[in-house]
């Protein structure tokens, strides 16, 4: 059985080459092979495969930078009594991101 | 015991001299700088600013969009940004060799951090070059 740690540092690199690819489509199909305008980003939401990608890229990503960050206050001397609070901020954080992200593509969608 | 002091302190500026002169120790704290860039800007500016852009409507969308791509300061921030994610990625995929015990000696480390160094190098030029 893996710890905690184990698995986290485990998803941490799963992650990190899953965001390989998705950041680097991202970056490709929005700021390199078109200038972005609003009917690019309207007409490329009618396919589902970009919502897809868009919420998965933003799930990964939070995933991977908050356990980053997670991993740098630990770095720092983060004490034992406030680790479970600032892993629930992190969370917090994340999740209002994700709302917020996946709002704007379902407005985008409907 | 005060020699004994001595010994100790020349022995650790010793040791944190080797530390800095390693490779890796400069490609940790690079790593470290560019990943809370990176974090702080896409999710906390990227992603809140152009969700709530798309609430906003077709004009402010567009205005925003005009700022970000042709304003020479946030076009150079963009550059900056780029570079930040170049060596994050690259660096990452050293560490990640590393793990499966590729570049783990000494040299080698050395080797395959400058192999990232000119790869990241490389993709930052040519897109900095479509781009602009």
């Amino acid at each position: 059985m893996l710890t905690v740690n184990a698995w986290t540092w485990l998803l941490q690199r799963v992650s990190a080459v899953l965001l390989l690819f998705l950041v680097g489509f991202h970056i490709w199909r929005l700021h390199i092979s078109k200038i972005i305008t609003l009917n690019l980003v309207i007409s490329r939401s009618e396919l589902l495969i970009f919502i897809v990608l868009d919420l998965l890229l933003l799930a990964v990503g939070m995933f991977h930078g908050m356990n980053g960050l997670y991993a740098v206050l630990v770095d720092f001397g983060l004490k034992k009594n406030v680790a479970t609070i600032t892993i629930i901020s992190l969370c917090t954080v994340s999740i209002v991101s994700l709302g917020v992200g996946g709002y704007a593509l379902l407005q985008l969608v409907s | 015991m005060f020699r004994g002091l001595k010994m100790t302190r020349r022995a650790e500026f010793i040791h944190r001299g080797q530390m800095w002169s390693a490779v890796g120790m400069w490609a940790w704290l690079l790593h470290r700088i560019t990943g809370l860039g990176l974090l702080f800007y896409i999710f906390q500016i990227h992603v809140i600013l152009v969700s709530t852009l798309l609430f906003k409507g077709e004009e402010a969308f567009h205005m925003m969009l005009a700022l970000l791509m042709f304003n020479p300061i946030f076009k150079f921030l963009n550059m900056l940004l780029l570079a930040a994610f170049y060596y994050h990625s690259l660096n990452g995929i050293r560490l990640l060799l590393h793990d499966i015990g590729i570049g783990v000696n000494v040299n080698s480390t050395k080797r395959v951090f400058r192999i990232c160094l000119l790869v990241s190098a490389g993709l930052w030029v040519s897109t900095v070059y479509f781009i602009l």
